[in-house]
């Protein structure tokens, strides 16, 4: 695993970026969780620069972004590479050091954490029960593992709320998006490589998605679209 | 008292700034010609310089002896290594209203209180144009000879004395397309005085005089007219229909008298208004209208701002060589003809090795053939960042073409600039040396970071992450929270009826003490098993009576049972008699007394009989 990565970086360092893509692709192929691979193929498709590309590379960082959000490094190149279609990644009116604290910690983290505020308030609690002459001493334990199970809780589910459903994004230069799933609806808008939409409906080779940042939706064909 | 004086030079060096830059602003004041006919004109040209790019504009002393026209001004701008100078020269045509010897005053600006003005300059205006001629100085704004009849004169309707006209040179034009607007007089009779003209009111029009006025001679209808003529450069601002309202003049005119020179009153009328009596009157034109055009917005380019006319744009780096941190001034200009006073700034391409600071213009503007033209030149200074083969791309300019109805891309060409690193000894590389401050650092270019070389492991968030994977394990502290409720629930409940739970519990614990005596039993102890099996009986009817009953005798306790469980057989209660007598005989008895069968026996009989009572109880 570390030779194919140290190769992988060589190709990259060298500016064989073609290479260095697909060797991080088959890295990914043995870690798929590893938000670092993510990072490093979509560095590697960013500076390929041809058709497609961009949308790829902004996956590849939204994909490493989910993983670990922390990553100055990850949060700097999705904020660049989501520039480059007209979006960013904190929104307009939020101020960032909110926006890094909210997103400070990933979704499954978020989960465990909460989980864990869980177990210790049911267990506290449950010992309370069954213990009455510790009821007293575990008050306030039990008072801040509540607090902490449902802080957690509400962490959780406000990303839960805020994350696209069916997240994607374009992967083809300026996307034909119609008004229906077939080439005999029109076109309504044309979306730029790289911008991020919400996948609603699949229909055959077409996928119904809605643009965040517009509000607009309509149906592009599935190899125009790179779903997270 | 070393900030005091450290203040104190500050001051000093700021209040010196202000006074020098005030010291260096100058004015200065020329006129064409000093000697002038009544019916020619002179050009008065004035010129405001200093270092800055906006200087204030000169105040004209009050002329009474003059018609002035302003005819536009052109500015020129230099930049050498950073200081900014400018110049601004203005041009105002006088047209002598009454001969004599006049002076027109000093001309003057004020700039931070202090005020700069130009020396007075003499004026001889005379009646012969032939004596004006003789003094003639430099040459003057062309202007048709006198006498010769123009061959653009407008015909009159009808031959009037005094006549005026207005017309332009088209009815139908674009938005910002130059229209011109002529107004002529025409006057067959001699005027008394200068006449006085009121221009027409122009809205939704910029407008530029084209100077000279023109004067002329013309014969229409038999009668031979002194026509003057003024024009002025209109560009419309909105699309419509736009109205040019009338011009006026005011003039007087002589009028014979009608009466007999020899009545009566005439030396009355002779001597109170002469001989001729003077007439004023006031002639306007008609109200033009104009069909203004919008621009089209087919094939409109996004680098159109407006620009209408024929026009090209040209750049010119002032060095192609420099060394990072040196100033390179880049020129833009834009030539032609239309209405540059409101042609913008091209926006420059953003040059991530280049630092751009703002852009000053200039404008040069001449009005040769009655056409505003001229050129604008926007400079600005440019600052490489980095060393190497920089190109400044072609900066997009486009314009309106009315003659062509189309619109026209003229960007300028690129220009290639050599930029070599800056030398230890340069200015820009040794500032840093030289100033206490913290260097100034910005960012020449913008990328994505470098990638990941090796996989970081995080263990805190793998082990979130895996915990909050467990799924159906999360049942578990819910379990033993529901068991733990429910076992307080249930201890709650016995609490509360201690007896009752006495009575529930009372075979059970009797239950423990016959197992415990069997086992000493078969460990060959006979005498304590008979202890523990009087202990259970005994424990039995105190859990079941709840009060103890070794304080009693077998009758009170008999008494007791059968008052409080009527229901028990009276069989059982014999046996417990009977069974109490023997235990407590046995148990007093010593050691031998009991042989290890007979205990087995009572242990037996024991349970049968609890167990039986119990459940006779509860029924």
């Amino acid at each position: 695993m570390n030779d194919s990565l140290a190769r992988a970086n060589a190709l990259y360092k060298e500016g064989n970026y073609q290479a260095a893509a697909q060797a991080y692709q088959n890295l990914l192929l043995e870690r798929p969780g590893s938000a670092d691979l993510h990072y490093n193929l979509a560095s590697a498709l960013f500076k390929l620069g041809e058709p497609g590309s961009l949308g790829r590379a902004t996956a590849g960082y939204w994909r490493a972004f989910r993983i670990n959000p922390r990553d100055a490094d990850i949060r700097h190149n999705l904020d660049f590479a989501l520039k480059r279609s007209g979006e960013s990644l904190v929104p307009p009116g939020i101020p960032p050091a909110l926006h890094v604290t909210f997103h400070s910690l990933s979704g499954p983290e978020l989960l465990g954490l909460q989980w864990i505020g869980g177990w210790l308030s049911l267990l506290l609690a449950s010992v309370a029960l069954w213990r009455a002459a510790s009821r007293v001493r575990l008050r306030p334990w039990l008072a801040a593992a509540l607090l902490f199970w449902a802080l957690g809780a509400c962490w959780w589910g406000l990303r839960r709320l805020n994350d696209v459903p069916g997240p994607g994004v374009i992967a083809e230069n300026n996307a034909e998006v119609r008004s229906g799933p077939g080439i005999n609806f029109p076109v309504t808008f044309n979306a730029p490589e790289g911008r991020r939409v919400s996948v609603l409906e699949e229909s055959g080779e077409w996928l119904e998605i809605g643009v965040l940042k517009e509000g607009l939706r309509g149906w592009a064909r599935n190899k125009a679209i790179e779903k997270i | 008292m070393k900030a005091l004086r450290v203040a104190a030079a500050w001051l000093a060096l700021i209040l010196l700034g202000r006074l020098a830059s005030a010291q260096e602003l100058s004015i200065s004041a020329s006129v064409n010609k000093n000697v002038v006919s009544l019916q020619d004109q002179i050009a008065l040209s004035v010129t405001v310089s200093g270092p800055s790019a906006s200087l204030p504009e000169p105040q004209l002393p009050s002329l009474p002896n003059f018609t002035v026209y302003s005819s536009g001004r052109s500015q020129n701008l230099s930049i050498v290594n950073g200081q900014v100078s400018s110049s601004i020269a203005y041009t105002y045509i006088l047209t002598p209203r009454f001969h004599g010897k006049v002076t027109i005053a000093p001309i003057s600006i004020t700039a931070q209180g202090k005020k700069v003005e130009t020396a007075p300059i003499d004026i001889q205006v005379v009646r012969d144009p032939g004596a004006a001629g003789a003094h003639r100085g430099s040459p003057g704004p062309a202007s048709p000879a006198p006498g010769t009849a123009g061959k653009d004169v407008q015909p009159l309707p009808a031959a009037p004395d005094i006549a005026i006209t207005a017309s332009v040179d088209k009815k139908k034009v674009y938005v910002n397309e130059q229209v011109t607007l002529s107004v002529r007089f025409y006057a067959a009779v001699p005027l008394l005085g200068n006449p006085q003209y009121v221009p027409p009111s122009i809205h939704g029009f910029l407008s530029e005089d084209l100077p000279p006025e023109r004067h002329q001679r013309a014969s229409l209808h038999g009668r031979v007219y002194s026509v003057s003529e003024i024009r002025t450069a209109l560009f419309p601002t909105r699309p419509g229909r736009l109205v040019i309202s009338p011009a006026m003049v005011r003039c007087q005119v002589q009028s014979d008298m009608n009466a007999d020179p020899f009545a009566p009153d005439f030396f009355q009328r002779f001597f109170s208004q002469g001989v001729f009596s003077g007439q004023t009157r006031e002639l306007k034109t008609d109200s033009i209208v104009l069909q203004v055009e919008p621009l089209p917005e087919q094939g409109k380019p996004d680098s159109f701002s407006g620009a209408v006319g024929r026009l090209r744009a040209t750049a010119e780096a002032d060095k192609r060589q420099a060394q990072v941190g040196e100033a390179v001034t880049l020129s833009i200009t834009i030539s032609g003809s239309g209405n540059l006073k409101t042609v913008a700034p091209p926006p420059l391409p953003a040059i991530a090795s280049l630092r751009a600071y703002d852009t000053l213009s200039s404008l040069a503007i001449r009005k040769e053939g009655d056409v505003v033209q001229g050129s604008k030149t926007f400079k600005t200074v440019l600052v490489p960042r980095a060393s190497g083969r920089l190109s400044i791309p072609s900066v997009p300019f486009s314009y309106f073409d009315p003659a062509r109805q189309s619109y026209v891309r003229a960007g300028t060409q690129t220009i290639e600039l050599e930029i070599s690193p800056a030398s230890a000894t340069s200015p820009a590389a040794s500032f840093v040396a030289s100033s206490a401050a913290a260097p100034e650092l910005s960012a020449i270019g913008e990328d994505i970071r470098y990638i990941h070389e090796s996989q970081r492991r995080n263990t805190v968030s793998a082990g979130l992450v895996a915990f909050g994977r467990l799924n159906t394990l999360h049942i578990l502290p819910f379990s033993a929270f529901l068991l733990s409720l429910g076992l307080h629930l249930y201890r709650k409940k016995i609490n509360a009826d201690p007896a009752g739970a006495r009575l529930r519990a009372a075979l059970s614990n009797a239950q423990r003490s016959i197992r415990r005596a069997e086992k000493r039993r078969a460990d060959g102890e006979p005498g304590p098993a008979c202890a523990l099996l009087w202990d259970a009986l005994e424990d039995f009817l105190s859990d079941t009576l709840n009060q103890p009953v070794s304080a009693m005798t077998l009758r009170q306790t008999m008494e007791l049972l059968q008052a409080r469980f009527p229901r028990v057989p009276q069989d059982a209660w014999s046996d417990l008699k009977t069974l109490w007598e023997e235990l407590d005989l046995l148990r007093f008895a010593g050691a031998n007394a009991a042989t290890p069968p007979r205990v087995a026996q009572l242990a037996t009989i024991t349970s049968t009989l609890l167990k039986k009572i119990d459940r006779e109880m509860r029924a």
